[in-house]
């Protein structure tokens, strides 16, 4: 399985990720959604050794940024700039950069073991989930997102509810029904790439242009030079206790459906601090706060994959596009995966190790020109961004009217962020639309047309109640938070 | 207060009339005694959800006073937004390795600052914005079979480099 292809495949997936990690106004995700037009004439497993390439450098290239610029290259990598910074400043960039490397590619491998071994025993569990447990797992993991990401709670369910209508055009898997058909291009529904397209890509670059491109900013410390693996073994004995926690955190938070990269980070580094016996020295400069968020954003890498093998059930935007590009590839996940393509799926846990240790090698041997890379110039860089992004919306389906479908989302992407709405719920509901109506419409005819049915499983009940409960207490949360805002301005005035 | 959030009241007054516009089409979703059983199901329950939501958000945006980010700035968005709609109408008429040459050395002219108005900048832009179309579309051709539109009305002579 492992051929000379496919390792290229990897190594060139893995310095794409790093630039789309490492580039302000770049994302993982449309580093993931661009390239995907290319693994259509892949083979299966080539096509997830490129995401996947993409997805763990991705993560990383942005503490590179975060250490030398103090901008996060992506949000997973908040907190290495609250260390990072400092540690550049004080001419500790090589020193910074090399442990965030490490540590970045022990809390990958720690979680790509954690999800080796528990991601069969979970899918032979999900093997006996009918449609009661599908629908109620699903719904828990859509609430959840849409009430965890974003301020506004209301639109953050507004996002997955509109993102599980938008999945539900054209005719019906069940039925076999027209909706929402109001023109005869719509009879194939929306496909998952140019609406991705629009809503990362595009989106960015209208947002440059109403808002003005940010400026290039200089590099703090060019003359960085990175020794060994940046820490010393003193120092990686003194940080032992602190990596494997704050990779705990991370594989735990990289289960949940919608957390991520971005929460661990600064959960971890947050325990971190609360651990130490110096906490005083957090945000001075110390490798402390790097080893906590970049091995914490790291773990959670493997782990987001284990509802994406076992459940279906994507656990955040980029799982959400490899699941897609699975499905183009006619690869089914879910509970069944390890029966149908247990070969695949072990191809699949190679590839993660085979790109984590990529991800080191190419990331300590090519500093230097990933740093060089990092001024070119955004006026040249958004309007080729763009070019690519109609490239792969048209390759979808060789239709303009995927084209179209691009640019308006890029408008309503362009909305979203300016009002508020958050956008990972929007895609969720979209990825995760089909799997809800099939498991309720099912469920129901189980049920003979009563809901109540869903609750003579307990697991579905569970599941349910959990869903209602977090909405409720979102709900809760963001009153009194308002409230709480509403009293601190009128004390201030006062 | 309600003239501060103007533009957000009016974006989610949109939403909830789009909701309601398909709430109204999902009440109509055509389902037979055996053939489209169980279709209307779904689509019913979200847009009763979306029109929910949406009364939610309306009445709630219209009582507080939020702020939203940077202003825009007027003519360079219209301007983006003229070129992407160009874009996707030309793309079939005069091919994509045209339309992206022209496209994006618009588009870099408006992203370019004040400070980047010069000779050598323009040169830059024009090389990179007629040699990477090019460039893609024979990478793509060639090392994918992904033939992307040769142009209908006008076709370039010197599509293929490789």
């Amino acid at each position: 399985m492992l051929t000379f292809e496919s390792l290229l495949i990897m190594l060139l997936g893995t310095i794409a990720g790093v630039l789309f990690g490492a580039i302000p106004g770049l994302t993982t995700t449309m580093g993931v959604a661009i390239m995907l037009p290319i693994t259509f004439g892949m083979s299966p497993i080539n096509a997830m050794a490129l995401l996947i390439a993409i997805y763990i450098a991705g993560n990383s290239g942005g503490l590179i940024t975060a250490i030398l610029l103090k901008i996060p290259g992506t949000p997973a990598n908040v907190a290495t700039t609250f260390d990072g910074a400092p540690m550049a400043e004080n001419g500790e960039a090589g020193k910074a950069l090399g442990t965030g490397i490490l540590v970045s590619v022990i809390g990958t491998l720690l979680s790509v073991l954690t999800l080796i071994f528990i991601a069969r025993p979970i899918s032979a569990v999900a093997l006996q989930f009918g449609p009661f447990e599908m629908f109620a797992i699903t719904l828990f993991a859509l609430t959840l997102i849409s009430t965890l990401v974003g301020d506004n709670v209301l639109k953050g369910l507004m996002a997955g509810v509109a993102g599980v209508t938008l999945s539900l055009i054209g005719f019906a898997p069940i039925g076999g029904a027209a909706r929402f058909v109001f023109i005869p291009d719509l009879s194939a529904g929306i496909n998952m790439l140019p609406l991705l397209m629009g809503l990362f890509a595009v989106s960015e670059v209208i947002k440059m242009a109403a808002e003005g491109i940010p400026k290039n900013e200089k590099v703090a410390n060019m003359s960085f030079k990175i020794r060994g693996f940046g820490m010393t073994l003193a120092e990686f004995k003194q940080q032992f206790v602190n990596l494997i926690r704050s990779s705990l955190i991370g594989i735990g938070v990289g289960i949940m459906p919608g957390i991520g990269s971005a929460t661990s980070n600064v959960v971890a580094y947050s325990v971190a601090k609360s651990q130490s016996k110096y906490p005083e020295k957090f945000g001075t400069g110390i490798i402390d706060g790097i080893v906590a968020s970049e091995s914490s954003n790291s773990a959670t890498l493997g782990s987001a994959m284990i509802p994406v093998l076992t459940l279906g059930i994507p656990a955040d935007t980029v799982t959400a596009v490899m699941m897609g590009a699975l499905m183009i590839h006619g690869v089914t996940v879910g509970p069944l995966l390890f029966e149908t393509s247990g070969v695949f799926v072990y191809g699949i846990f190679a590839t993660y190790i085979i790109c984590t240790i990529l991800l080191g090698v190419v990331m300590y041997g090519g500093m230097r020109g990933f740093v060089r890379i990092l001024a070119v110039p955004k006026h040249i860089l958004m309007p080729l961004v763009l070019v690519l992004c109609i490239v792969g919306a048209f390759a979808a389906n060789f239709r303009i009217f995927d084209v179209w479908i691009t640019l308006i989302f890029g408008i309503i992407g362009f909305l979203m962020v300016k009002f508020k709405y958050p956008m990972t719920p929007l895609i969720m509901g979209f990825v995760l639309g089909g799997i809800l109506e099939l498991n309720l419409v099912r469920g129901l005819s189980f049920a003979r047309g009563s809901f109540w049915g869903f609750f003579d499983s307990n697991i579905a009940a569970f599941f349910l109640v959990a869903s209602v409960l977090s909405v409720v207490w979102s709900v809760y949360k963001g009153v009194r938070d308002s409230r709480k805002a509403k009293a601190a301005a009128a004390a201030n005035k006062g | 207060m309600m003239m501060k959030n103007l533009y957000s009241n009016i974006i989610n007054l949109v939403v909830l009339l789009i909701g309601v516009a398909l709430f109204v089409s999902a009440q109509n979703i055509q389902v037979g005694t055996l053939l489209g059983a169980g279709s209307e199901i779904v689509p019913q329950l979200m847009t009763t959800v979306w029109v929910g939501l949406g009364v939610l958000i309306l009445l709630s945006g219209l009582r507080k006073d939020e702020t939203y980010g940077k202003k825009i700035r007027i003519i360079p968005f219209l301007l983006t937004l003229a070129l992407l709609i160009g874009y996707a109408l030309l793309l079939r008429p005069i091919g994509f390795v045209l339309v992206s040459m022209i496209y994006s050395f618009a588009q870099m002219m408006i992203f370019t600052s004040e400070e980047l108005r010069t000779k050598r900048n323009y040169i830059l832009c024009g090389v990179i914005a007629v040699v990477f179309p090019l460039v893609i579309y024979n990478v793509f051709a060639n090392f994918f079979s992904i033939f992307l539109p040769a142009g209908e009305v006008i076709r370039l002579p010197f599509l293929f480099l490789f």
